[in-house]
Formats: structure tokens, sequence, C-alpha cells
């Protein structure tokens, strides 16, 4: 996906996307994140939040369990909007977490900004001259038939390596990354 | 013990059940509250570091998210 949508984790020279260090003459030329198939997990977590209520009320009305009779309506219903706004909470957390974790190419330099926890941040940055070596490693069944994979940018920077985790086409950001690394003007790929 | 003391206790333990029930149900949603807001804090964070044209969607989720948070707070408050 090369498109800037709400769901793309491939994304080249994407339009009206700014970061916190970014000088007013520097662009963004490609914009990483961790592919859509990550987040399966999640997804699948909050699919099943989502139906077991559902599945609890159906069950209490065939079976007309006397454990769930005995709990009074006003505490059912208030029980079960806990749970969906648990639901709601979790998956949002989720989605930004994967949505604003990302790796910047400019054509300046390599950025990897990562969030953790409710407030936590670390940004890691080098310039592209400092580049030494980028690798990239595609392993696992998953990741060859979604092609996804991991990017390894070696530097000599005070941040010795950026790892770029599970990013779509990996090859081919490897590709762009070493191209800009020749336009800048040394080739050490 | 009588039929009436044996009455008498059940309903006193089912009254501190739901009571017990009530009590955590709405300590619980203050603290859910709280989470509410610094997930707000959070997205504020996160589009200061790197802002998208999606942002003003992600802020307006996160405070439909607290506004949701108040309202089942005190809709517990109110029903339980």
């Amino acid at each position: 996906m090369t498109k800037n949508g709400l769901l793309a984790a491939f994304v080249e020279r994407p339009q009206k996307v700014r970061f916190e260090t970014q000088t007013h003459d520097e662009e963004v030329v490609l914009l990483l994140r961790r592919h859509w198939f990550t987040n399966l997990s999640w997804i699948a977590l909050v699919s099943i939040m989502t139906v077991v209520p559902l599945f609890v009320f159906k069950l209490n009305l065939l079976s007309q369990s006397e454990a769930i009779r005995a709990i009074p309506l006003r505490f059912q219903l208030v029980g079960t909007l806990v749970w969906y706004i648990l639901t709601l909470g979790f998956a949002f957390e989720s989605f930004v977490m994967w949505y604003f974790n990302v790796f910047l190419v400019t054509d300046r330099r390599i950025v990897d900004i990562d969030f953790w926890g409710l407030l936590h941040k670390s940004v890691s940055e080098t310039p592209l001259h400092n580049v030494q070596d980028v690798t990239h490693e595609v392993g696992g069944f998953w990741r060859v038939i979604f092609n996804f994979g991991n990017l390894y940018i070696q530097t000599a920077s005070e941040v010795p390596r950026i790892d770029f985790k599970d990013i779509p086409k990996p090859d081919l950001a490897h590709k762009k990354i070493a191209q800009m690394i020749q336009d800048h003007g040394r080739v050490r790929t | 013990m009588s039929v009436l003391g044996e009455q008498a206790s059940s309903y006193i333990l089912n009254f501190a059940v739901w009571d017990l029930t009530k009590i955590g149900l709405l300590v619980f949603l203050g603290l859910y509250l709280i989470f509410a807001l610094l997930v707000v804090r959070q997205v504020q964070l996160l589009t200061s570091v790197l802002g998208t044209n999606f942002s003003p969607l992600f802020k307006t989720v996160a405070m439909l998210h607290v506004l949701l948070a108040v309202g089942v707070f005190l809709f517990a408050l109110v029903i339980l």
C-alpha cells in the first residue's frame, strides 16, 4: 500500500506528515509502519471480546441459567457496558500504538519513532551520510507469504543500529534507502 | 438458627454482595476514567511528535472515549 491512507504501512512521499524535529525544508521520502499482519492478534482478541456478551446472553436465553438469572438486570446491563468500553479502549490503544510507531526516511536522515506504554517515547535518528550498512531479512512462513520482514541499518552515529521490524516490502525499502544514500553522496551498502 | 434468622442473614449477605459489587464497579469505572484521560494526553503527545492528516480524527476518538467513560460511570451511579 503506497497511498497515504489510515491503514497504509508503506508510504512513499507521504502528504501532510510532519514530525517533531523536522526542519522546514526537509522532506519525508518514506514512511514505514509494521505490516498489517502484525495486528492480527489484537484484532482477533477484540473480535472475540465483541461477541462474548452476545454468546453469554444467547446461552442464558437457551439454558435459562440460574447463575446468570441470579445477577440483577441492572448489573448485567452495566457489566455489558463496562465490557464494551474496555474493548473499545483496548482496540483504540492498540491501533494508536501501531499507527504512531513509525520509521521515517527523509532526504537527510533516518528516524525511528517508538512509543510504548501510555506516555513513553523514544526517537532515534541518524544522518544518511552516517549509514554504513543496510541489511534486510525475510524469514518464516507468514513473512514470505505476505512479504514483510526486518531492515537493519548499521550506522556510525551514537545509535549503532536502527532496526525496522516487520515492515512491508523490506527489499523495496532497502533499495530506496540505498538509492537515497547514493544520491546523498556516499555508497556503503 | 430460626427460619426468620436464616432469611435475615440471607438478606444481609445478598445486600452486601451487590453493594460491594456496586462499589467495585464504580471504583473500576473511576480508574477507567483516569485511563481515558491519560489516553487523551497520550494522543496529544503522539500527534505532536508525528502529525498526519488523521491527527484530528485520533483526538476526536480519544475525546469520545472519555465522554463514553463519563457516561457509563454516571449511568452506573444512577442505575445501580
